[in-house]
């Protein structure tokens, strides 16, 4: 604590400082008005003891320009002359503590008084500390009921409290707004106010998980259920909670907790759901499809052989011309359980695209037989193909021909005279390693409305068949074939107007029959010559040309040659001593090549290398013959490199050995 | 059924208006080459060219000339590698040709590359043979464009 006096006697100031130094205070003294102000300007000092005159000012005058400066005013003690009882009064008036007269006891007094202002003003002090602590708390639970609300209506939550007793209960705003309404359109609000929104088939729900809760068989009580929104509409609803209270008879007094609307999330799951059954369904349904088909396809085949032997029998006019009728029917029958088989396979996802080697002349060959089996009315048949198209290409050739076949039955079907053309051409604009090549195929039928166009390639829609009834169709061969074509990137169109024919066209690509077996052999330190003995080489071959070119081929690699023209003749000519290598042609007249590589084998066990070759062959053939006992493989026109490639690997030894 | 067509197709009146001709530039390859289209029973006139430019000459001049008036027809076998003026040149000038188009290309190959190949499909050539050549491969390369040509009624 620190203590100003302030007095013009020293003496009386000293002893005034003596009387009232204490532990824990500190005094200082001040002799005029002016360094009294200085002073406390600058230390602030706890408490003043006052001598009301001074030689510069009197008290009033000090306490008065203090607070004049906005300084505020220390506790403080006056002494007064005696008899100056007026002076006492005005400085109590003014806030003096306490008024000392100056005689013979005021050194005694003066240490009680100091001491008992000390008190209060510590008293004070602790009073304020006190109030100011508690502000500090009041702020703090306010921001704790703000974080609080925060947090709930972040999570967009409800809340309610059930007082059991009362059956009173308390929502939040939020509470009231997820059901449609304000919070003052449904007070008062009690149980009855939530109850009365629930479903009825939701009730029982509720009162089981509340059942179970007060029986304290669940920590929580939980339901998710539906509500009535003021609008009308059933929402979703997750209520939450649990009992915050027990009476004395251990009974829920007190419930409280949370409640969101779950409807979003509902719907989803609800859409899941459905989406599931749906897929089920329509898996169900392909499944069905294409074991029925399989089903009916079996009995079917069965009718058309016996159709096919009762033809043969010996029938009248008339019952021959019900067997056509029923042959006729039947394959139209298996006709349409085929496409129905690929197009659930499409669905499925099963079927599969094989890309082979083919002859584009193969496809007009094959669509022209067809025409010539199916056609009996006076129409004529054309096709022709662009002269830039390679004679061979790689594709599907069976899915292709399945389009083409639907395109010209369908031309067949719907004209009754003219001419159907069938052209291939090549579509120059693709630059790429893809060729690609649009078929057409034109008729001089009844032709199609534009507004049937996009129509007639969906399943089951036989824009004919809605004309007139005269025209049948399976209504899945045009679906189908744009199935087929989209899964091989191309596309499928028609232009046509009604009594003018139709052109109906699809572009796929396809890939140049380019050797894709090549055979990598590393060309840098590899000679192409042969470096090991000489080794004499048996060619069994029937052609002379090729005879020609082989001898020509292997005695500029560095072998000797010997021919035989067939297998009987190599047999004739072949020692093991004689040759170290057998080449031998598949196909000869006289022997062939797996009868005279199969005797060699059997007459001199061990022998070997006894190497097939072949032109014409496809992929599997080397594994085919090798499996006959040939020893290798190779396909003609035979590959110096191959070749090479094969001795080294058999006659490693005689490599190494130089 | 396929072999049957393509052989009627060598002997039939329309073929035997085609003139082969062949541009290749060594002399062992068109002595084989010339070989085996005897050997496949082939009757027709054969015109053998020693480069790409020789080709080019008459293709541009004399069958441009005999295509245009009386619809005469050829077939072309063109080696790649020839001094000159290569085959792919040769290939690229018929195809860009409004006369020349139609007629059928078989490209000579010595090689697998599937780049070149490639490209002489891009170009619009037929088909293409690798020398030296197989007489059973080339049998069967004819056979094909035999059919082909049936079709396409040049």
């Amino acid at each position: 604590m620190l203590i100003l006096i302030v007095e013009d006697d020293q003496g009386i100031a000293f002893l005034l400082a003596e009387s009232i130094e204490a532990k824990g205070r500190e005094v200082h003294l001040a002799h005029s008005g002016e360094s009294a102000m200085e002073f406390i300007v600058k230390q602030q000092p706890d408490l003043l003891i006052l001598d009301f005159s001074l030689p510069d000012m009197n008290a009033t005058g000090l306490i008065a320009r203090l607070n004049e400066k906005g300084i505020s005013v220390p506790r403080f003690i006056v002494s007064t002359g005696r008899g100056d009882e007026t002076i006492a009064v005005e400085m109590m008036k003014m806030g003096a503590y306490d008024y000392l007269v100056k005689d013979a006891g005021l050194i005694s007094r003066m240490p009680g008084v100091v001491s008992r202002a000390l008190a209060d003003i510590n008293r004070e002090r602790e009073l304020n500390e006190a109030i100011e602590a508690r502000k500090l708390s009041d702020q703090k639970l306010i921001e704790e009921q703000s974080r609080l609300a925060n947090i709930i209506m972040a999570t967009n939550a409800g809340t309610w409290e059930w007082d059991l007793k009362t059956n009173k209960a308390i929502f939040n705003e939020r509470w009231a707004q997820m059901l449609g309404y304000t919070l003052s359109e449904l007070e008062p609000t009690t149980y009855k106010t939530w109850e009365r929104t629930i479903h009825p088939e939701d009730q029982q729900i509720i009162s089981r998980q509340l059942e179970d809760h007060f029986a304290r068989k669940t920590d929580n009580f939980e339901v998710e259920v539906r509500v009535k929104h003021k609008n009308g509409n059933w929402i979703w609803v997750q209520s939450r909670g649990c009992v915050l209270n027990y009476d004395k008879q251990e009974k829920p007094a007190l419930m409280a907790g949370t409640m969101i609307d779950i409807t979003h999330q509902k719907q989803k799951e609800q859409l899941e759901k459905e989406y599931q059954v749906a897929k089920e369904a329509l898996s169900f349904k392909q499944n069905f499809l294409a074991s029925m088909s399989h089903e009916i396809r079996t009995p079917l085949t069965g009718i058309l052989g016996m159709i096919e032997l009762m033809k043969k029998t010996a029938l009248d006019h008339t019952q021959q011309d019900y067997m056509i009728t029923l042959k006729n029917a039947s394959e139209n029958l298996r006709e349409i359980i085929d496409q129905v088989l690929d197009y659930s396979d499409i669905e499925a996802g099963k079927l599969k695209i094989k890309p082979a080697k083919v002859e584009l002349s193969c496809f007009i060959v094959k669509a022209r037989e067809l025409f010539e089996k199916v056609c009996n009315k006076p129409i004529e048949f054309e096709a022709s193909v662009d002269p830039q198209l390679p004679v061979e290409v790689i594709t599907d050739f069976k899915r292709i021909m399945q389009i083409i076949n639907t395109l010209v039955t369908n031309a067949i079907r719907y004209s009754e005279k003219g001419k159907i053309s069938l052209s291939l051409k090549r579509d120059m604009a693709s630059d790429d390693h893809k060729l690609k090549i649009k078929v057409e195929v034109k008729d001089q039928g009844m032709g199609i409305h534009p507004d049937k166009h996009d129509q007639i390639f969906s399943p089951f829609s036989d824009v004919h068949h809605i004309d007139t009834s005269y025209y049948e169709g399976t209504g899945l061969g045009l679906a189908l074939c744009k199935e087929l074509v989209n899964m091989q990137g191309g596309e499928i169109g028609v232009d046509s107007q009604p009594d003018e024919g139709s052109t109906f066209w699809f572009t796929f690509t396809a890939t140049y029959p380019v050797n894709n077996v090549k055979e990598t052999i590393p060309n840098d330190d590899q000679q192409e010559i042969w470096s090991g003995r000489e080794l004499r080489v048996l060619v069994v071959e029937d052609k002379l040309i090729t005879q020609k070119v082989v001898k020509l081929q292997l005695n500029e690699l560095g072998f000797e040659v010997d021919l035989a023209i067939n297998g009987k003749v190599a047999l004739e000519k072949f020692s093991p001593e004689a040759y170290d290598l057998v080449l031998m042609d598949i196909q000869m007249p006289v022997m062939d090549g797996i009868t005279a590589m199969k005797e060699i084998k059997k007459n001199f066990p061990g022998y070997r290398p006894v190497i097939g070759f072949s032109a014409n062959s496809f992929e599997g053939d080397r594994e085919k013959y090798m499996s006959m006992g040939f020893d290798e493989f190779l396909n003609k026109p035979m590959h110096v490199k191959s070749f090479l490639k094969v001795v080294r690997e058999f006659f490693k030894q005689d490599l190494q050995s130089q | 059924m396929r072999e049957n067509i393509a052989i009627n197709f060598f002997n039939m009146e329309s073929f035997k208006k085609i003139d082969i001709l062949i541009a290749e530039d060594d002399d062992g390859h068109a002595e084989l080459i010339l070989e085996a289209l005897e050997e496949t029973g082939i009757k027709n006139p054969i015109h053998r060219f020693k480069d790409g430019e020789e080709a080019w000459e008459f293709l541009s001049g004399t069958a441009k000339i005999e295509m245009e008036t009386n619809g005469q027809g050829y077939l072309l076998l063109l080696d790649i590698n020839m001094p000159r003026m290569d085959g792919v040149e040769v290939l690229k000038r018929v195809k860009q040709n409004q006369t020349l188009k139609t007629v059928p290309v078989i490209m000579l190959t010595t090689t697998d590359d599937p780049r070149e190949v490639d490209q002489c499909y891009k170009l619009g050539c037929n088909v293409y043979i690798n020398k030296p050549v197989d007489f059973d491969k080339f049998t069967d390369t004819l056979k094909k464009l035999g059919l082909f040509m049936q079709i396409v009624k040049i």
